[in-house]
């Protein structure tokens, strides 16, 4: 396992676009299409924790995993106890005027990663977002 | 991310280059402030590598915005991860694709 990169963030606008910046970065070994499948997974739960967790710092740090050849995104928050893998899946089938604005970012981290695990560790949210290399 | 607003035959074309994140949504959504809702709206994303939750809620919040002025909204030059986003919400569903 190598950790090509790792760093703890303010829970601001600024913080997350130098997490967003530092992925980037960090994600040039893998493909192209696999960079931006891990882009909008991490998007989202960055924005998740800016806006919703009250945490005072987070960290995000990024492994390259063997056997399978994966990518591993590791999230923790100091903030407020949030199991993202527990909420129900919005209904996406809904007609245009009905459809609540937002609220499909955790859906799409379900439906594209693998494994995602939760745990609530020492006091911080830990999220782990998985995919496998092609 | 750059966005090029163009007056082409009647029709409005909002062209996108960059992704579309958490942290250049806002911008998108600025552009998409200035919108009436009665144009005939072509949002061209072919410079869209990829596009997270918060630009979907922009497209939504255009949608609705056209539907309610009467205008209409097509979204062309879908890249293949958008696309992935698009079908996974269900959105390829309630936005029109050119």
């Amino acid at each position: 396992m190598i950790t090509l990169s790792e760093h703890t963030y303010e829970p601001t606008m600024e913080g997350l676009a130098k997490a967003t910046a530092d992925l980037e970065v960090a994600l040039e070994p893998v493909s192209a299409k696999e960079r931006m499948t891990l882009m909008i997974a991490a998007d989202e739960i960055f924005a998740n924790i800016v806006r919703y967790s009250k945490a005072n710092d987070w960290t995000l740090k990024v492994e390259l995993l063997d056997a399978p050849r994966s990518v591993r995104l590791v999230l923790t928050d100091d903030g407020v106890p949030f199991d993202p893998l527990a909420t129900r899946d919005p209904d996406t089938t809904m007609a245009v005027e009905d459809r609540p604005i937002g609220g499909m970012g955790i859906l799409i981290v379900k439906k594209t990663m693998s494994p995602v695990t939760y745990e609530r560790k020492d006091g911080r949210n830990v999220l782990t977002m998985g995919l496998k290399m092609n | 991310m750059e966005i090029t607003n163009k007056l082409e035959d009647g029709k409005t074309v909002l062209s996108v280059v960059g992704r579309v994140d958490t942290t250049t949504a806002p911008e998108l959504d600025s552009t998409l402030q200035g919108l009436t809702g009665s144009e005939t709206l072509i949002m061209d994303l072919s410079g869209v590598p990829y596009m997270s939750s918060a630009g979907l809620r922009s497209l939504l919040t255009a949608q609705k915005k056209m539907m309610a002025g009467g205008g209409s909204m097509t979204v062309v030059g879908i890249q293949p991860v958008v696309k992935e986003v698009l079908d996974i919400t269900g959105f390829s569903g309630i936005l029109t694709l050119g």
